[in-house]
């Protein structure tokens, strides 16, 4: 083949399909490593993975699509209806020039039946054993060259978790995109496998009869395994199985908080530096503010968010491949079950108690579509880490002179308070706008394994890139937005309090302050409110701003607390009486205070619709709940 | 036994609303009685019963039962109790029957949630017809197709199976609706 040929013929496409769980993904990125990237297929909320692979072995680079796992091509499912597309060319209008079907070969049985519907399509073929460093070790194991003569098509031993036999997968590959695939070897592939209309038992069957003639000497098809039986009744026991879960997540959860918090510390430094730099390295003015408190401020907003987000993923898919997540989903599942969501919904909104970006990022192990949204619109429910400076401040004004045990008592109930909203919200969005049926929850439990470190990696370096790309850029977006609105019109003096209350969110905050008087909210605490939409720990700054403490305030730093504690409204009457605070604090706890999580949500469901109704239904709820908690406070306080 | 009398008491199933659904639904066998109120799904005690009433039904005779209701709840705390000792293996045919020239019974199809950790069975999906086609049609795709041999890993309603190599967690509604034949021990399917 000549070069010039070679350059004009578009690289080669391999469709790569396969059960879920069988190391498909594990394969793919030993192939591509780095070099793949997360595609969204139109029309789907299922995600696929497009990489490219040049095998050391040929000349060919190839394009692989990992479609996403799936048990039957021919149900009516997302993860089926893109395997079906994409063999046909009409997911993204490329047609795939051969398909590579991984198998499980410890579990020949079920992975036949797959493989008999997937090589029943007109293209060429190459079949990979993987797992084959387990199934080698396996008395009775198949034998690869038997089973190409009775699948009509290359079969290639491989195991993706320790790369063994990946050369004489690239060699394959490689013969097989070059190989024309005329209508007679379909024919010749076809008289080989089960009619077209078979039903899964006649499928089932006929895995066995090839299973049977390609592994002589078969053991026990479903062998005893006591102790991994009663593993598995203790991890999904009701009460144990939950207590596991709960040990297993809090563990999962401190140590994102604890190792986390080194680099975010690290990268604010960083920004901060940065920002200075900027400002040092530009003339005094309009420009300097924009870059040093618009673009680096906002680019350092966004990354910030990264050392959660990596965490989180890396250690995720550590358990997910120790096949622990599977057991852990179907323990809590009737208790979830209470709410119209299921198992796989919990892991999602708990991580969104430390942040809930990577916990909406994570509602893709969801199946059902109504049930990831209603997870996704009640995640930030959850009380993040973002709010526990606005807590610390709120209940520190609340505490005065309240025995210790009243603050303790208090965050306590600030958690419960959101997590419960939360929940409630995703009962009633069940049986209102996201109605339908509880999926009836059939998971495979697939078998313990030590997890693919490098796997783990990856999956990681593949979640934060997305972060960075989708979610990132509309952040950037945001905050240089409300640096605009906090800065102009321009004051002329250096007061901070001036400038913030003449700014045009200083306007604004007069302008809406009239909607939050019920709640006993002054204009300056409105303004504070409205800053904190950013992002809610600005909360504190502003409020810092406003009381006169400057700019850096910290809520760490005493002096700040008893300032902003000693404000005073318009008349002379504390800003914070304790109606006000408990009700500022119940709209911290319920209100949508968050713009990149409504970026993010606004990503993941492909539509505004959803962040405007998440936006506006916990808007509703803070408000209501903070007129009664206001309320509340009074009548009690009046009693008392 | 009267008809406000329990028959299933697990689930509460009252002589006269098993026989008003009878009436009803005119179940065509014995085990879709469990539709009526999951009635027969527990700890299997009433099976051989909610079989005579069906008979009786089907010979156009009221259903009826003689046993008194007493008698009748103090056999079925005896029964589970040996079930949890382990001296019952499955639901006796006809646990107040005393009739020695009965034939033995054909196999018995009992629900999924009554085999014990272990015990393997023969799969028959003819009840799940009520699961949307999406779910059934994976269920059938994840092993679960009619005729197919399980093992019961964490027995009960959740509970976990084995089918070939691969194992189910599967949900109260989906497993109180699998029917299956239990095997005896040494009568595993040929591998």
């Amino acid at each position: 083949m000549s070069a010039g040929a070679d350059a004009a013929r578009p690289t080669p496409r391999i469709a790569v399909l396969g059960n879920p769980n069988t190391g498909k993904t594990t394969l793919f990125n030993r192939l591509c490593g780095v070099r793949a990237r997360t595609a969204n297929f139109p029309g789907s909320t299922v995600e696929g993975r497009i990489g490219t692979h040049r095998s050391p072995a040929g000349h060919v680079e190839l394009e692989l699509v990992d479609l996403p796992g799936s048990y039957s091509l021919t149900i009516d499912v997302p993860e089926a209806r893109v395997c079906r597309d994409c063999l046909q060319g009409s997911l993204d209008g490329v047609e795939p020039d051969a398909m590579l079907v991984v198998l499980d070969a410890t579990n020949l049985r079920r992975n036949l039946q797959f493989a008999a519907q997937a090589l029943a399509h007109r293209l060429p073929a190459v079949v990979a054993l993987n797992m084959w460093d387990t199934a080698r070790a396996r008395p009775g194991c198949v034998d690869p060259a038997q089973l190409s003569r009775r699948l009509g098509c290359p079969v290639v031993p491989v195991s993706g978790r320790t790369g063994e036999g990946l050369a004489a997968l690239d060699v394959a590959l490689d013969t097989v995109v070059d190989l024309p695939f005329g209508a007679d070897a379909l024919v010749a592939r076809l008289q080989k496998l089960p009619p077209a209309d078979a039903t899964q038992a006649m499928l089932a069957s006929w895995a066995d009869q090839v299973t049977r003639s390609a592994a002589p000497a078969t053991p026990a098809r479903d062998a005893d395994d006591s102790f991994v039986d009663r593993v598995d009744v203790a991890l999904t026991h009701p009460f144990v199985g939950i207590a596991v879960f709960a040990v297993t997540m809090a563990a999962l959860f401190s140590a994102i908080f604890m190792v986390a918090s080194v680099p975010m510390d690290l990268i604010d430094l960083v920004f901060g530096r940065a920002a200075e730099a900027v400002r040092a390295a530009l003339p005094e003015g309009l420009l300097a503010d924009l870059f040093a408190d618009g673009i680096v401020a906002g680019i350092g907003g966004v990354v910030v968010f990264l050392p959660q987000i990596c965490l989180l993923f890396f250690l995720l898919s550590l358990l997910e491949d120790s096949g622990y997540l599977a057991r852990a989903a179907f323990a809590v599942d009737r208790v979830m079950r209470r709410f119209g969501l299921s198992g796989p919904s919990f892991v999602p909104l708990l991580s969104s108690h430390a942040c809930a970006l990577p916990g909406i990022m994570s509602t893709r192990l969801i199946r059902d579509d109504r049930e990831r949204m209603a997870t996704i619109l009640v995640a930030p429910f959850m009380s993040c880490s973002a709010r526990l400076p606005v807590y610390v401040l709120l209940i520190g004004i609340l505490s005065v002179g309240k025995p210790a045990w009243f603050a303790g008592l208090a965050f306590v109930g600030c958690y419960a308070l959101g997590a419960m909203a939360g929940l409630l919200t995703a009962l009633l969005a069940r049986r209102t706008v996201l109605r339908g049926p509880a999926r009836p929850l059939v998971l495979e439990l697939p078998p313990y394994r030590v997890p693919a470190l490098r796997n783990a990696l990856l999956v990681t370096w593949d979640r934060a890139l997305v972060f960075l790309r989708n979610a990132g850029t509309t952040i950037l977006a945001i905050s240089v937005v409300m640096w605009w609105l906090s800065a102009f019109p321009r004051g002329d003096g250096p007061d901070a309090r001036a400038q913030q209350a003449g700014s045009f969110a200083g306007q604004l905050g007069e302008a809406v302050a009239p909607a939050f008087a019920p709640l006993g909210f002054d204009s300056q605490l409105t303004v504070g409110v409205l800053t904190s939409f950013l992002a809610r720990e600005v909360f504190v700054s502003t409020m810092g701003v406003l009381a006169g403490a400057g700019s850096d305030a910290d809520v760490s730093d005493r002096t700040v607390l008893e300032q902003v504690a000693a404000m005073p409204r318009a008349d002379g009457t504390p800003v914070f009486d304790p109606a006000t605070a408990a009700a500022a604090l119940v709209f911290f706890v319920l209100a949508m205070q968050c713009l990149p999580t409504l970026a993010v949500t606004r990503r993941e469901t492909g539509s505004w619709k959803w962040p405007a109704i998440q936006f506006g239904w916990m808007t509703l709820v803070a408000y209501a709940g903070a007129l009664v908690a206001h309320a509340a406070v009074r009548a009690w306080g009046g009693a008392a | 036994m009267r008809p406000d009398d329990h028959v299933c008491l697990c689930f509460r199933v009252s002589l006269r609303k098993l026989q008003n659904h009878l009436e009803r639904e005119r179940p065509t066998v014995a085990s879709q009685l469990s539709e009526c109120l999951g009635a027969g799904t527990g700890c299997g005690w009433c099976v051989p019963f909610l079989r005579r009433l069906h008979a009786q039904h089907a010979a156009g005779t009221l259903p009826a039962l003689d046993e008194s209701h007493e008698e009748y709840a103090r056999r079925r705390t005896a029964y589970r109790t040996g079930r949890r000792e382990g001296t019952y293996d499955r639901p006796p045919s006809d646990p107040m029957a005393s009739d020695p020239d009965r034939s033995p019974a054909p196999p018995v199809r009992v629900p999924l949630t009554q085999l014990r950790r272990g015990q393997r069975a023969i799969v028959d999906c003819s009840n799940l017809a009520d699961l949307p086609e999406g779910e059934r049609c994976l269920l059938h795709a994840m092993g679960m197709h009619d005729d197919c041999q399980l093992r019961v890993c964490s027995p009960g309603a959740p509970c976990i199976v084995q089918i070939d190599d691969t194992r189910l967690g599967i949900s109260a509604e989906v497993a109180r609706r699998i029917m299956v034949t239990p095997l005896e021990d040494g009568d595993r399917r040929a591998p």
